[in-house]
């Protein structure tokens, strides 16, 4: 088998925390076809699914049992392109955006490594079972072997650095660089025999073009890199955004395009083209836009992001509302004020995207998910629902976009063997759904559970916020004046005191009323954080707050009980 | 003087464990409270004197780490780390000062 190598290191990591379960009365959705398979049981053994039949099955080892009456059963999905060295914070691309007298780089660096096993849960929690880290430094490997193998996370495949004609200053300065510069064959086959050793899962080029270093001029480097990749049984992932680097990357071994041609329509022969390499498309639509908005600091404030992205790192999607004309760093006002000619821009190359995965989908290419999770905007986890939302806007059904999700991103990287279907013989990644998402794709928000290596995962129990995160989420969902996701960080029963004891108001709808009005009524209400003191389950916040015109400075004594936010004190 | 240098004043004594400069920082009244309870644990300038003469005889290794301080009008909040009294490894709490023109007129304590 061409691939064994990888697979063989797939079922490796799956072994940990397998667990063996009977579930009994599903309804599994068919990835191949749609089709709805009803009254199945299936018996799940050391995290493999080792048996799937219309007929009820003996429970010989007493493992155990649930039924899952009424609910659907999909593959756990996979997320082909993320940066676990990336946060998705406003300062995690310094070579983007220069803030880093705001946040300096290394302070940057070592947030993203411990946001790591935050993420892990929020992935996990969104039905995300897989991810494809498709290049960063070599502590990636620590991401795969060390943190992902000693905690609840989803499967972890990962490269080392991108091979790439260019590499960003801003990114150069770090001992383990995220991007290596290659601009020779010797280059290219150093960094390769240096990554070899820890046993990178595919190799990922970053096919930068430009009047300067033309792809053509850089395609025999390309291509040697290929060459090394497949000699080894890995794949090669390429981001090549241009039409004819597109080409060029797919001529020279290409098994995994990650990123839209956004500069031409596509033609038939280069779908042709693709098709005869089996190569995949990983439109990654998003991306690009989001950095926009966080540089204007107007996020769109979806509610996966405010009910799951990491807290602090969406809390940073807005920090440029704390300055005002005369404060503003210089590299983010040219971002603000008229922005019409940049959604233009946006609009225009989302309409091209768009186009492109239509005629690709329509022309059979192997299409598949992928959101580049980790750039500035673009939120690990919970951007994997709006890359959907924006697939489907680019014209693919619920079931196109349910294959894309699962067995077409496991085809792409060759483990269609292990993952993307619930079969016989797989991987036990599920997920439980109250609602069928092929009737809408929205009802991949009706998670119930999440089955990891054959470990069945409640969603409440997946992701334990801190109080502190619960706090900041509760401080941008304010930010975002949206009222649910507000509200959904407060318990029932929650009191309102005047420092120190006076009570003031009192439960969820009383709640609900007094700041439905307000940021119905307050378009630019902000709340920044200027200083934060946090023991035990309280967390004490000194805020200062934009409310039309005028500025309030109030200090608010949060207590967390149970998840939520159960009494609040207000010094003013 | 302003409610942070009265507070500051305030640490600085009880890190020299100078229990009268202590005393001084608060008022003749002075009430100290747990966060969340009514009833104050220590009220007026002989209770504290009483209580803190005690603390600071018994633990000469004394110290008050200051973490973080927020100042809002009269009112100052320290989050401090206290190591060396007596029995209590490490006592973290937050300490919420209201202060007047000389000095400071209440305090509530909340512990982890």
């Amino acid at each position: 088998m061409k691939y064994s190598f990888l697979v063989c290191m797939a079922l490796l990591s799956y072994s940990l925390y397998a667990q063996n379960l009977m579930i009994n009365n599903a309804t599994i959705i068919d990835v191949h076809t749609g089709e709805l398979v009803e009254k199945q049981q299936l018996l799940i053994e050391n995290g493999v699914i080792t048996k799937i039949s219309k007929k009820a099955l003996k429970n010989k080892n007493k493992y155990q049992v649930i039924d899952v009456n009424g609910k659907y059963l999909m593959p756990g999905m996979i997320d082909t392109h993320i940066h676990f060295f990336q946060t998705g914070s406003l300062y995690t691309r310094p070579d983007a955006i220069d803030l880093t007298s705001v946040v300096s780089y290394e302070e940057e660096l070592a947030f993203a490594e411990e946001l790591v096993n935050d993420s892990f849960k929020r992935y996990l929690r969104l039905g995300i079972t897989t991810v494809m880290d498709v290049g960063g430094p070599f502590s990636n490997f620590k991401v795969r072997d060390t943190i992902a193998a000693e905690n609840t996370s989803p499967n972890v495949y990962v490269t080392g650095p991108l091979f790439s004609p260019y590499q960003p200053e801003a990114l150069a300065k770090t001992a383990d660089v995220p991007i290596a510069k290659i601009t020779s064959i010797e280059d290219a086959t150093a960094l390769f025999n240096k990554m070899l050793p820890y046993k990178p899962d595919f190799i990922k080029i970053w096919y930068i073009a430009s009047p300067e270093i033309p792809a053509e001029k850089t395609y025999p480097i390309v291509k040697h890199i290929a060459q090394l990749a497949h000699d080894n049984s890995l794949k090669l992932a390429v981001h090549a955004t241009q039409l004819n680097t597109a080409i060029l990357a797919v001529k020279a071994g290409a098994d995994i395009l990650v990123h839209s041609v956004d500069d031409k329509e596509v033609t038939e022969e280069f779908a042709q083209l693709l098709k005869e390499n089996n190569v995949t498309y990983v439109p990654t639509l998003i991306v690009s836009k989001n950095y926009f908005t966080s540089f204007t600091g107007t996020p769109s404030n979806h509610a996966q992001d405010l009910n799951f992205a990491n807290p602090k790192t969406y809390r940073s999607l807005t920090d440029v509302q704390r300055y005002t004309k005369e404060t503003m760093p210089a590299v983010l006002k040219r971002f603000q004020g008229n922005t019409d000619g940049f959604l233009k821009y946006y609009d225009a190359n989302t309409v091209l995207m768009n186009k492109n995965l239509k005629f690709l989908q329509e022309q059979g290419v192997n299409i598949a998910t992928g959101t580049d999770a980790g750039n500035i905007g673009t939120m690990h986890a919970s951007s994997y629902l709006q890359e959907i939302e924006a697939m489907e806007k680019g014209g693919l059904t619920s079931l196109q976009l349910l294959k894309a999700a699962t067995i077409n991103a496991a085809r792409g990287f060759g483990l269609e063997n292990i993952l993307g279907s619930i079969k016989e013989g797989k991987v036990a990644d599920i997920i439980i759904l109250d609602e069928n998402p092929i009737t809408d794709i929205q009802n991949l928000t009706t998670i119930e559970s999440v089955i990891k290596d054959g470990a069945i995962l409640k969603v409440s129990d997946i992701i334990k916020e801190t109080p502190e995160q619960i706090v900041q989420r509760q401080v941008n969902a304010y930010n975002a004046r949206d009222i649910d996701a507000f509200i959904a960080t407060y318990a029932d029963d929650v009191e309102f005191f005047n420092f120190p004891n006076e009570p003031g108001s009192k439960g969820k709808e009383a709640l609900r009323n007094q700041f439905n009005a307000m940021f119905k009524r307050v378009p630019n209400l902000y709340c920044e954080i200027k200083k934060r003191i946090v023991i035990g389950n309280k967390v004490i916040d000194r805020e200062h707050v934009r409310f039309g015109d005028q500025y309030s400075d109030v200090v608010a004594i949060y207590e967390i009980e149970n998840g939520k936010i159960s009494k609040v004190t207000f010094l003013e | 003087m302003l409610p942070e240098e009265i507070v500051q004043k305030q640490l600085n004594a009880y890190n020299a464990r100078d229990i009268n400069t202590f005393v001084a920082c608060h008022a003749h009244n002075a009430q100290l409270y747990s966060f969340s309870e009514t009833k104050a644990f220590a009220q007026g300038q002989e209770q504290i004197r009483t209580i803190y003469s005690e603390i600071f005889k018994n633990s000469p290794q004394l110290h008050s780490k200051l973490i973080h301080r927020i100042v809002l009008g009269n009112k100052v909040i320290d989050h401090e780390e206290i190591t060396g009294r007596k029995g209590i490894e490490v006592l973290e709490f937050i300490a919420i000062y209201e202060v007047d023109d000389t000095s400071i007129v209440k305090a509530y304590f909340i512990r982890e």
